[in-house]
């Protein structure tokens, strides 16, 4: 953070002045104070003025409410549904089996578990059915298209909110947010910016997603290697530069090209240590594509015609392809945990890839044993991006992030909206986000300004992440994503294990991409391309 | 009915009345006997091959927005039928799953004819090796998916024991990638060739092969000249019976590598399950499945009436 | 036979390296199942032999939760482990009954001649080729994650093997037996069940173990016919992920352990029977 970096609030606050919500403000507000305020206990666990939430551990106040909050409303909107005797007995939830502790789990010591707070307070079970990460989208079709109504609610990969929406497995929810009106948005506690809420919970215009994640890759490296004195020296004897967190694509690859081969006490290094695997590996992909041109280079340009096999996009391969030389053996059969574990083991340099990274390895056990070998020696530092000029296009990528539909099949979709609304307003979610059982990452301002939150995610976490959350592009997002995804991956796939080059793997990705468009054409595929250009930020840095 | 009619089954019955009989009341008594698997017949045929026609002749797949039914909405002229043939992706898996019969099957037709061999006669402890030798096919498919995927990681047992560095990898490497699945499959299958061989083998009638010996012809001449003949239909049994449940592989591979490097493991299994979840190709994959189901019946029908002549 | 000492240990050679090699997988495998995470992966060095074993795998996929791990689960083994022996063995007794029933017409009516032929094709084709319709079609009939509706499936593809083994059982009993009972007055029916059934019964037997193991070896069947209720140990093992560590192996071994028992100990039951079933009786015993 050493580059002068525009406060990433800052925008949301001009809007915000410009907005005449003051009440909201206020509300913010003192919800800040709050924070920090000690609050006498009651007797019934809650803190002054609170009607639910979290009891039994310092600081639970923090993630109480009341009927003016958004969880607070989730569960009058459930009271007044039982009054009209509109409730189920239980609301079944797909998903992501690595998430499923977080809301199982109790955190910390002497808390209820989510789970256990949501059924105190409404006495509707959740039923939770675990999908590995990969495969759950293919569940939810499989779901959606047999007409299995077996969910409620079904979670997987943001960026397939728009084939599902277009299949018709999704629920509208416009109605239910301005009735019930979530705290998603807001400008004090909320997503960073207005767009970023868009993003995220809205397609085409209307509500359908519920964000449960901040899946933007940031940049993770071991600072304590890159400090170490033995190593700037090799580093400088070696390149004549001198060893500092990377800015640019080009100083990535330069490190990762020193470490791999070197033994520097721990084993013998690999230097890249971003994800490269099929599925994966497609958010390096993106996030080396989005900087290639200045202030963005755009999957699609302007008419929607795919930018892959443009001399751009054949670089960006190129430099894609020749990263794996430095990748650990195995490395395209890794998945986000066996990635994190070469880190751990300090194997690898740095890293871009999801934050839990840091949750689950750097820190100590209850026990007081270190959590890994990286214990410690983890730093942060911005995306990179590359030069023009005197300016850096910083960009990383918004790629899966667990997020949560209502399914069209369920028989109660407005009590399993409220379940939602309650799980991922800020209070609940920043609670949450501090709990080690499971990967959903904090992405709201509530969640970085939360102690329990910095002592998971390490204080270094907190800025990193809303500054790469500022500089992020969404990965593909609208119907025909799969098919595109998968196209491209498999493309990629083939140039790295060498069965073509680089420049053929791109023309034979931009053929499909222009098959898949052509065919979705008449389902609205050029606009909504269109509309996800808008979404780009232009946000850029000195060098 | 008792005993007594059991042992009471002296010529004195007139079989022709019988016959008679069966002919007259057989079709009647027969068809309440046949009726509950015609029924799970016509109920697994005739709805699925429609409904495959129909689709494969339009665009449909879910994100369509409409209902699979009115898929006439978006008829295209059998398009599909052409896109088929001129896919490379699709022929690639159907070659990839040919290239695992062809490899896997002989392999373990050879392996299981020797292990056979090794078990004709009787040795100490025989009977415990036997139990051995059949336990791989005893394990779940998936399981076994998920061993080898283990035991082939570059860091794994396999390239430890064999001395071989981390770099060399299995799963991701575009050539050993197959082999890894191929071994797989041949280290799973290769007991149910041993078990038919050695039972086709231990059924050529001993009296035969004592009179061989008697000549004074050596063990391996016995064998290619008295054994091998006469176990002419079981290993054909064994071959075709492999080979079809070789084309279906699915598991081992969806577990191994999903099909990868890029699709360098790719079967026609895993395509059709990429293409009908992950890609969503509803009628496409409607086509292939149809066109797989004819080009395999024909085959099926010309097999069996070729095997029928000889 | 004669054999030399020298064809003796030749003999014994191959005969401990073909063991070798068919354990070699399984030995992992089993080992697995009893280390504690850190030995999962060979980051740190591979061993053989767990260096702390430990129930701990087996523990959390029965409870959900196990000393010393972070993770929990929410649903255990015994879902599953209900739901694969359920349709398992539903799955086996349609396709038993349906393929006895048949075949014995098919043998002693002289029914159906192209029967054979047909129950034959419909274990030829890839079931992914025609796995749309069929999920539509479960899905129409309200058949999707439930135990009668995989079992149904199961019946059906399972029903060709059961067919024709039965098919060469039948073949070998002597119509003379049946005969004199006809002739005694008994119903076809009463024939078939009293007299006939009994005298193939160990072949019955044979039979449904032999589905059996079929039906419990499937994997895509219950992945794509299953979401909750009725999902089957291979899909569950496959759900076996943690955010921290990934694939949980040692666990995912456990369940492989678990998964491999019952096949194994039927199948060296029946192992003596099997081939008739794997040779649709072209050598008769």
């Amino acid at each position: 953070m050493s580059s002068k970096t525009p406060n990433v609030i800052q925008p949301s606050r001009r809007e915000f002045l410009k907005s005449s919500t003051a009440t909201l403000a206020a509300a913010g507000g003192m919800g800040m104070l709050g924070n920090f305020m000690a609050a006498p206990a009651f007797a019934n666990g809650y803190a002054a003025g609170m009607t639910g939430g979290p009891t039994g551990f310092d600081g639970a106040e923090r993630f109480q409410y009341n009927n003016t909050m958004s969880e607070g409303r989730a569960i009058e909107g459930i009271k007044a549904l039982r009054e009209a005797g509109n409730v189920p007995q239980k609301i079944t939830m797909l998903l992501t089996d690595g998430a499923i502790g977080q809301i199982t789990k109790p955190f910390p010591d002497g808390a209820p578990s989510a789970k256990e707070v949501w059924e105190r307070e409404t006495g509707i079970e959740i039923d939770i059915i675990g999908a590995p990460a990969e495969d759950i989208f293919k569940k939810v079709m499989q779901d959606v298209t047999t007409g299995g109504g077996s969910f409620d609610i079904y979670t997987g990969p943001w960026n397939s909110t728009g084939d599902l929406v277009s299949s018709g497995g999704a629920v509208n929810c416009s109605d239910f947010v301005t009735r019930y009106q979530p705290d998603w948005g807001d400008r004090e506690r909320g997503t960073t910016t207005p767009e970023n809420e868009k993003l995220l919970y809205t397609y085409a215009g209307d509500y359908y997603s519920v964000s449960l994640d901040g899946d933007y890759q940031t940049w993770f490296y071991l600072k304590g290697l890159y400090e170490d004195p033995r190593v700037q020296e090799a580093f400088l004897s070696e390149t004549g530069a001198e060893l500092k967190t990377p800015d640019t694509w080009d100083e990535v690859d330069r490190i990762s090209k020193f470490f791999t081969g070197k033994d520097f006490g721990n084993g013998t290094m690999y230097g890249n240590g971003n994800l490269m695997s099929p599925f994966w590996g497609l958010a390096t992909f993106y996030a080396r594509f989005a900087s290639m041109d200045f202030p963005n280079f755009h999957f699609f340009d302007a008419e929607a015609n795919p930018q892959l096999n443009t001399e751009l996009g054949i670089q960006c391969a190129e430099e894609h392809v020749r990263s794996f030389e430095w990748s650990p053996p195995d490395s395209l059969t890794f998945t986000w945990a066996e990635a994190y574990a070469t880190m751990w083991n300090l194997l690898i340099p740095h890293t871009a890839i999801y934050t839990n990274l840091v949750k689950f390895g750097d820190g100590f056990n209850a026990d007081g044993t270190p959590k890994s070998k990286a214990t410690g020696m983890i730093g942060s530092h911005l995306p990179v991006g590359r030069r023009f000029g005197d300016k850096i296009n910083r960009r990383s990528v918004l790629y899966y992030n667990i997020t949560a539909w209502i399914s069209s099949q369920s028989s109660h979709p407005e009590a399993a909206y409220l379940f939602l609304q309650w799980l991922s307003s800020t209070r609940t979610y920043t609670w949450m986000a501090g709990n080690p059982g499971g990967y959903f990452d904090p992405f709201q301002q509530a969640n970085f300004r939360e102690p329990l939150v910095a002592s998971t995610y390490h204080p270094y976490s907190m800025e990193t992440i809303p500054a790469t959350i500022a500089r992020s592009v969404p990965s593909i997002n609208f119907a025909g994503q799969t098919a595109l995804d998968n196209a491209l991956d498999e493309e990629i796939q083939a140039a790295i294990t060498g069965q073509k080059t680089a420049r053929e793997a791109m023309d034979a990705a931009q053929g499909k991409w222009e098959r898949i468009i052509k065919r979705q054409r008449r389902n609205g595929i050029v606009d909504a391309i269109k509309a996800s250009r808008e979404t780009w930020p232009t946000i850029v840095d000195d060098a | 009915m008792t005993d007594q009619t059991l042992t009471d089954t002296t010529g004195n019955a007139d079989t022709m009345g019988y016959w008679q009989k069966v002919a007259r009341d057989g079709p009647r008594m027969g068809f309440w006997f046949v009726l509950p698997t015609l029924l799970l017949l016509l109920f697994i045929v005739v709805f699925p091959l429609l409904m495959q026609l129909y689709l494969s002749f339009t665009w449909w797949t879910p994100l369509e927005g409409i209902p699979w039914y009115q898929a006439w909405e978006v008829f295209n002229w059998g398009e599909n039928y052409w896109f088929m043939i001129t896919d490379p992706r699709f022929w690639g898996a159907l070659w990839r799953t040919v290239l695992i019969m062809i490899v896997a099957v002989p392999a373990q037709f050879f392996l299981g004819m020797a292990l056979a061999y090794l078990f004709i006669d009787k040795f100490p402890g025989r009977k415990i090796f036997y139990s051995i030798m059949l336990t791989p096919m005893m394990i779940v498919p998936a399981v076994v998916g998920l061993m080898f995927f283990l035991l082939f990681q570059g860091t794994g047992p396999v390239n430890d024991h064999l001395g071989l560095p981390a770099e060399f990898s299995w799963l991701t490497d575009v050539n050993r990638a197959m082999i890894s699945v191929i071994i797989a499959d041949i280290w799973q299958w290769t007991p149910l060739m041993f078990l038919i061989l050695l039972a086709g083998m231990l059924g050529v009638p001993s009296d035969q092969l004592l009179a061989a010996k008697l000549l004074g012809g050596s063990n391996w001449q016995n064998f290619v000249k008295i054994i091998l003949p006469r176990m002419k239909t079981v290993i054909i049994i064994a071959l075709v019976l492999r080979a079809v449940e070789c084309f279906k592989i699915f598991d081992l591979v969806f577990i191994m590598t999903k099909g990868g490097p890029g699709v360098q493991t790719e079967t026609i299994s895993v395509f059709l399950y990429k293409q009908t979840f992950g890609d969503l190709e509803w009628a496409y994959v409607a086509t292939i499945g149809l066109s797989i189901l004819i080009a395999l019946s024909i085959l099926a029908v010309k097999g069996l009436s070729y095997m029928a002549k000889k | 036979m004669k054999t030399s000492a020298s064809a003796m240990a030749l003999k014994y050679f191959f005969v401990l390296l073909a063991s070798a090699v068919v354990l070699y997988p399984l030995l992992w495998m089993v080992t697995m199942a009893f280390k504690p995470y850190p030995e999962w992966t060979t980051v740190s060095g591979l061993t053989w032999f767990p260096q702390n074993p430990t129930w701990q795998n087996f523990e959390f996929i029965f409870y959900g939760h196990a000393e010393g791990l972070v993770v929990s689960l929410d649903r255990t083994i015994s879902g599953p482990l209900i739901a694969s022996l359920v349709t398992s063995i539903c799955g086996t007794l349609i396709a038993v009954v349906c393929g006895t029933l048949s075949s014995y017409a098919v043998v002693r009516f002289g029914l159906a001649q192209s029967l054979p032929l047909s129950v034959l094709q419909l274990r030829l084709f890839p079931p992914l080729a025609v796995m749309i319709p069929v999920m539509v079609m479960w899905a129409f009939i309200g058949a999707v994650d439930t135990w009668w509706g995989l079992s149904l499936i199961y019946g059906i593809v399972t029903l060709p093997f059961a067919f024709w083994l039965m098919k060469t059982f039948f073949e070998e009993v002597p119509v003379e037996i049946e005969d004199a009972a006809r002739v005694a007055g008994c119903s076809y029916w009463r024939v078939f069940y009293r007299i006939t059934l009994p005298i193939v019964k160990p072949g019955l037997a044979t039979c449904a173990l032999f589905v059996f193991i079929l039906n419990w070896s499937d994997y895509l069947l219950a992945l794509l016919l299953t979401q909750k209720e009725w999902v089957t140990l291979p899909v569950y093992m496959a759900t076996l992920t943690s955010a921290m560590g990934g694939q949980m192996y040692g666990m995912k071994a456990a369940l492989g352990v678990i998964a491999a028992i019952p096949p194994v100990v039927f199948g060296l039951m029946i192992q003596k029977h099997l081939v008739r079933g794997l040779t649709f009786g072209a050598l008769k015993q």
